[in-house]
């Protein structure tokens, strides 16, 4: 089970999602767990919005009719909006990732996601509050997940979206040591996939 | 004395000093010699041996000396002093030289061990030394040598000393004063000598050839690198010089000519006997070619030393005609001698085809393999053709093929052209004698060393011969008034030649008769003998069945027959499994016997009367009394030994064949004390050369009246026409043998009992082994794959049944080659009935066609790939928009789950009774989050990252997902798992989907009958050992035959409801684990999973 806020948040959580059975149900599921909600059922309403209240945290769809989530997001973030953004998205590919975390996104969850892991999400963001962009470092990420050249290599390369036929030409290796670096970064990163690679390299 | 032009005449104990200025230095040296009053000026003899001039160092004047010839004691010289600007031309000359040689002079005058040098300015600037003029020692010059070349120069300046030699020259390496080594070339001599003999003047000159030595060392270098490059690429180079008719060969080259030294610089005419003098005359006239203005120069020739020539290209081109005129060619050498060797190789190889083909006693026929003309045919096919060979070439040849065959033999050709296979061919070809000859063999590829297709050849057996000797056996058979028989013990039946069922009596069967009806007709009295004859035939391997009974025509009368064989075949264990042999008619002779033996027993017939009957009985007979002599003979035995022309009644029989020997007249005396012998084939070779085979039998005659033995009588019966017959089967079957050689593919002979009797001498290449390594193994151990095939008896062993029923269908196997390699073959079988003596075989060729799998599996692949692509596309669009779909309401769920369950943290109550609603959701939520998972990574390629998954949890998991809608229509499944199939290999969630699917359709289709008639069985079993067997069963209206074929398609479903995706891709699911999932006819409808059994090892 997620962080549990002990006392009512002050801070409003944003949910921009088009789908209304699911938005509803996630507005239900933080009321539930003692978060104010506001929610929009577009980017576009969003931004038409008058913003009375102190928004602690976007949860945002990535696939919208209209502009989009990831259109939004980059807009935000071009307007110099931190506001931590919870990306969710049926399909979370490398590039998706990569690009959200580049923009000011704290996580990207793939739906259907479990609820405790949203909630932790929504409470870290509201706890730790706008986001800082700095450039990513490599040193620093080397040492917090203590990796290999190699594998710290291997894991710029999987940010560039590259297979592991690609990665092992591209290293001169043969793709049965890619796949088993790979396993290793995983085991070090405590993730399950690339997208789990790219998001714990780009989180802050 | 000065004159007035500035000559000065001086004697020599007059020098002018004032004058002289810096030449006093010069005349201190001389003075010091000792002698005051006029030391000889020699001074020039150092250089010349007449005059000197030189500029003074240092100063502005030119001196020259010269000798003047003034009576007197001492000699005169003239010394010119000229100023600045009146240098005299040869003293600047002097200057110049030794100034280009960048070095000076050098004048030793010894006192004792010291010595007074001079030295000029450039020699004092190398050496660091102040002023011209020094005292020293040698050694202190000899110090500043280099090390390595002190000795070499010592020796030499004592050796100058001594007077051994009349100049010193030396080449050393000398310190200079900046600590550089200068390379000098010293050159000098002793002028003058002491009294002693002892050196007192020693002068020379010197140069600094440092520049010069460090250019050679670089050139040197260059020159080394050059080699080595040379070397390292084995090019072979040469240069020729037109002028001095020189060649420069580099040392590949040089080597290759078997010069010693490499590089090496030779006579033209020195290489000439080196090049193979029948290729000389093409290498002179390209040359000369190319030095009259053609551009390039390339002649192929054999070049080296005689013995061990090689094939070279030699070549060179017009850009290497040196600048200054002069002729001078720089070419190059390549070996080519395997090329050259290849080249001739094929035409050699083409021509000794050609002759193989020419001596060879089959039809061999070449054609081209694109247009399928005839380009060749050989010897034997122009001879028994008889027509000339320009009428036979391109198609030609068809006009002699029977015109029935003609449009089959060219599709046969056309074929075996565009497929590049081979192919087996039969046709009629009309021959000199204007009968057809049946051509039987071969069309197939010829390929080159390098494996290119360079024609088609067929091969062509004339197999008239066979045909032939089928029908001569017939008549033989029939001459010796013999039936074939041949029985299949094993099956109990008996085939016979249609010869014997006419001398049996009987109409002849359609097919063959067994056992029982054969020895139903063998008399009563008989039947036990042959039984005992046959039993001892089939027990002893070697044993000659020959056995004389009567046997029953169809109308009733006895026949004697004489029945001979033996044992063909056998099992492994020496059971028979076969025998053969000759029925013949010996009815006529044993009525003759009998009607003879009961003459001699009977008193009452006269000898007049058995006189006449003998003469009369169609068999050998002869009758003799005690001393072997002729009482009466039957007309056949005078037939029989050619006795018609002589009187021989009252005669010896040893005097009517003086031939007869010994042993026979051990046997007549044997007869006449009682015995009876016989025998069933006997040779006898007759005075005239002829060969017969005798069946002879001898027994004595009682005379009646005495009771005592009144002599013998002797049957005798010709056999030859049958030993014929028996040659003719034999015959046959080397015509068999020479189609055998004459194959192109691997041919087995195999036995009917499974074991390869006799292989073509083709084998080695496909099964990697001898021939006498494959006789006698059993076929099955050949391929891989024939065993199950074959479906032999529990025990392994084999019989001809089997053999039959994969006969005649090419089918394709794994040969087993000994060498390890699978080779895909295709075998065809076919069923081989010689005629004659021996068993029935099976002819099994063999073909390699890994080539072809090879290709088939590409392309297989390419379609595979193909399909998958299409997939990918399908799965992609379809898979990724349904998931995403799937995934809202799914996410919706989810967190309504987690509402519930966050607002019961505070109603334990409402934990109790709802909680394990939403554990049921959650399972189910999470079951489908997966599904959807697999099928959108469905869309990829599956890796084989398989586990090992229990029949069972696969079955129960299906189930359990679907117990809902099983319990709507209220239906019960059963399940029944044989416990062997356990456990297969896959992704548990992917084939729970399978399953899943199944059950669901099977749902469906139970919807619309009666709810007491909803009946599902799911049941589990091994199928063929390394798969699983899954069936769905469910008594649903079943499928509508008209889609049945297109079921597994996508968008075929039975239930308009459904999107039609289900078995399609369960299909694809169970084929992706390497099984596959199908329809089985009838009813109930069962759908059948079967999934590969899990190897063991989980990964």
């Amino acid at each position: 089970m997620g962080t549990m806020p002990d006392k009512p948040n002050k801070q409003v959580v944003y949910i921009i999602d088009d789908d209304d059975d699911f938005r509803r149900s996630l507005k239900t599921l933080l009321q539930t767990a003692d978060f104010q909600v506001r929610e929009f059922e577009s980017a576009e309403a969003y931004l038409e919005a008058e913003m009375k209240e102190d928004c602690g945290c976007i949860i945002l769809d990535l696939r919208m009719p209209g502009i989009g989530g990831k259109v939004l997001q980059r807009q935000l973030f071009q307007n110099g909006d931190r506001t931590p953004i919870i990306l969710v998205t049926a399909y979370a590919s490398v590039p998706v990732a990569v690009e959200a975390m580049k923009t000011g996104a704290v996580t990207v969850l793939e739906k259907p996601f479990d609820p405790p892991v949203l909630l932790e999400a929504v409470a870290k963001s509201l706890e730790n509050g706008p986001v800082s962009v700095r450039p990513l470092n490599w040193d620093e990420v080397t040492e917090k997940y203590s990796l290999s050249p190699r594998q710290v290599e291997i894991a710029k390369l999987i940010c560039d979206s590259l297979s592991n036929d690609q990665i092992a030409e591209k290293l001169g290796i043969t793709p049965n040591t890619v796949r088993m670096h790979i396993k290793l970064l995983y085991e070090k990163m405590g993730v399950k996939d690339r997208v789990g690679v790219a998001m714990r390299l780009l989180q802050r | 004395m000065v004159r007035a032009d500035g000559l000065v005449v001086l004697r020599t104990d007059a020098w002018d000093r004032s004058r002289l200025g810096d030449l006093d230095a010069f005349h201190l040296v001389r003075d010091s010699g000792g002698d005051s009053t006029g030391g000889t000026v020699c001074l020039h003899d150092a250089l010349h041996q007449h005059d000197i001039q030189w500029f003074l160092e240092g100063s502005r004047q030119s001196v020259s000396i010269a000798p003047i010839p003034i009576e007197g004691e001492h000699e005169h010289y003239l010394v010119t002093i000229k100023e600045d600007g009146q240098r005299d031309v040869a003293g600047g000359r002097l200057n110049v030289a030794l100034d280009s040689m960048r070095g000076g002079l050098w004048d030793w005058v010894r006192d004792g061990d010291d010595f007074r040098i001079y030295r000029s300015a450039r020699i004092c600037e190398i050496l660091g030394i102040e002023g011209y003029v020094t005292d020293g020692t040698r050694d202190e010059w000899v110090d500043r040598i280099h090390p390595d070349d002190r000795d070499d120069v010592v020796a030499k300046v004592e050796a100058n000393f001594k007077g051994e030699t009349p100049i010193y020259i030396a080449d050393y390496r000398i310190q200079a004063a900046n600590g550089d080594w200068i390379f000098i070339h010293d050159h000098g001599r002793v002028i003058e000598r002491h009294p002693d003999g002892t050196p007192r003047r020693w002068v020379g000159i010197c140069a600094d050839v440092t520049d010069m030595v460090q250019l050679q060392q670089t050139a040197q270098g260059y020159k080394a690198q050059l080699e080595l490059a040379l070397n390292s690429f084995k090019l072979e180079l040469w240069e020729y010089d037109a002028d001095r008719r020189m060649v420069y060969l580099s040392p590949q080259m040089a080597r290759r000519f078997g010069f010693i030294e490499s590089p090496c610089l030779k006579p033209v005419d020195e290489i000439v006997p080196l090049i193979e003098p029948s290729d000389l005359d093409g290498v002179r006239i390209a040359f000369t070619e190319f030095l009259n203005g053609k551009e390039t120069f390339d002649a192929e020739a054999r070049i080296g030393l005689p013995g061990n020539r090689r094939w070279c290209r030699i070549s060179a081109s017009r850009n290497t005609i040196r600048d200054d005129g002069a002729l001078w060619v720089a070419g190059a050498v390549q070996d080519i001698h395997a090329r050259k060797r290849y080249e001739f190789g094929l035409i050699d190889g083409e021509a000794q085809f050609r002759r193989m083909a020419d001596a060879a006693p089959v039809f061999i026929w070449l054609g081209d393999q694109r247009t399928g003309d005839c380009n060749f045919v050989n010897r034997h096919w122009l001879k028994e053709t008889g027509i000339a060979i320009s009428h036979l070439l391109s198609d030609g040849w068809l006009d002699w093929v029977h015109e029935a065959d003609r449009k089959k033999v060219m599709e046969a050709i056309e074929r075996v052209c565009r497929r590049s296979n081979s192919e087996d061919i039969d046709f009629r070809l009309l021959t000199e004698r204007q009968i057809y000859a049946h051509a039987v063999g071969r069309i197939s590829i010829r390929y080159d060393a390098l494996s290119e297709p360079i024609g088609i050849l067929m091969i062509l057996v004339d197999a008239t011969p066979v045909k032939v000797a089928e029908a001569r056996l017939g008549l033989a058979l029939d001459a010796a008034q013999a039936g074939l028989w041949d029985w299949r013990i094993k099956d109990d039946l008996v085939f016979t030649i249609p010869r014997t069922h006419l001398m049996l009596g009987e109409p002849i069967p359609d097919g063959p008769v067994d056992l029982e009806w054969f020895t139903s007709r063998v008399h009563a009295d008989d039947r036990e003998r042959v039984l005992a004859e046959v039993l001892r035939a089939h027990a002893d391997p070697g044993y000659e069945y020959r056995v004389t009974f009567r046997f029953q025509h169809h109308d009733g009368s006895y026949h004697w027959i004489e029945s001979t064989g033996r044992v063909t075949e056998r099992d492994k264990d020496g059971n028979p499994l076969r025998m053969i042999g000759l029925h013949i008619d010996i009815n006529e002779l044993k009525q003759t016997e009998f009607k003879l033996s009961k003459a001699i027993d009977d008193l009452s017939i006269t000898r007049s009367r058995l006189q006449d009957m003998l003469e009369h009985a169609p068999a050998s007979v002869a009758m003799l009394d005690r001393d072997m002599c002729y009482l009466v003979a039957s007309q056949r035995w005078k037939e029989d030994y050619d006795l018609v022309q002589t009187p021989i009644i009252g005669r010896c029989h040893y005097d009517v064949f003086p031939e007869i020997g010994e042993e026979w007249k051990a046997i007549h005396q044997e007869c006449l004390k009682g015995a009876v012998r016989r025998c069933e084939e006997d040779r006898f070779v007759r005075l005239n050369g002829a060969v017969q085979y005798l069946r002879w039998e001898v027994r004595p005659w009682y005379d009646r009246a005495t009771g005592e033995i009144g002599g013998i009588a002797m049957y005798t019966e010709d056999i030859s026409a049958r030993k014929l017959a028996e040659k003719l089967v034999h015959d046959a079957y080397a015509q068999e043998s020479a189609i055998f050689s004459a194959c192109r593919d691997p041919l087995l002979m195999v036995g009917a009992d499974g074991n390869i009797k006799k292989v073509s001498d083709t084998v080695e290449q496909v099964f990697g082994c001898g021939k006498s390594d494959i006789i006698g193994t059993p076929v099955v151990q050949l391929f891989e794959d024939l065993a199950p095939r074959l479906k032999s008896h529990p025990d392994g062993s084999l019989d001809e049944s089997h053999l039959l029923g994969i006969a005649g269908r090419p089918f394709e196997v794994t040969i087993l080659n000994r060498g390890g390699r699978s080779i895909a073959g295709e075998v065809n079988i076919s069923p081989v009935q010689l005629p004659g003596s021996d068993s029935i075989q099976f002819v099994a060729s063999v073909r390699d066609i890994s080539d072809r799998k090879r290709i088939e599996s590409e392309r297989e692949q390419q379609v595979a790939d193909m399909s998958h692509l299409s997939r990918l596309a399908v799965v992609d669009l379809m898979g990724i928009e349904l998931a995403h779909e799937f995934r809202q309401p799914l996410g919706a769920i989810r967190n309504y789950v987690y509402s519930a369950r966050l607002k019961m943290k505070k109603n334990a109550e409402a934990s109790h009774v709802i909680g394990p609603f939403l554990d049921e959701i959650e399972t189910a939520v999470t079951h489908m989050t997966s599904l959807i998972e697999s099928i959108r990574q469905f869309g990829k390629k599956p890796e084989k990252e398989h586990r090992e998954v229990a029949v069972e949890s696969i079955i129960d998991g299906a189930l359990n997902l679907a117990q809902t809608r099983l319990r709507s229509i209220g239906v019960r499944p059963q399940r029944k798992i044989a416990a062997v199939s356990d456990r297969v290999q896959g992704d548990i969630v992917q084939l729970q989907q399978i399953v899943l699917n199944l059950i669901l359709n099977a749902a469906d289709a139970m919807e619309e009958i009666d709810p007491s008639q909803r009946e599902l069985r799911i049941y589990a079993e091994p199928s063929g050992g390394k798969m699983v067997k899954l069936s769905v069963c469910d008594s649903g209206r079943g499928v509508d035959p008209a889609i049945a074929e297109s079921l597994f398609e996508p968008f075929q479903s039975t239930n308009p409801s459904s999107l039609g995706m289900g078995l399609s891709i369960s299909k694809q699911l169970a084929e992706a684990h390497g099984g596959d999932l199908l329809l089985e006819r009838g009813k109930p409808t069962t759908f059948a999973l079967y999934l590969p059994v899990a190897s063991g090892a989980d990964e």
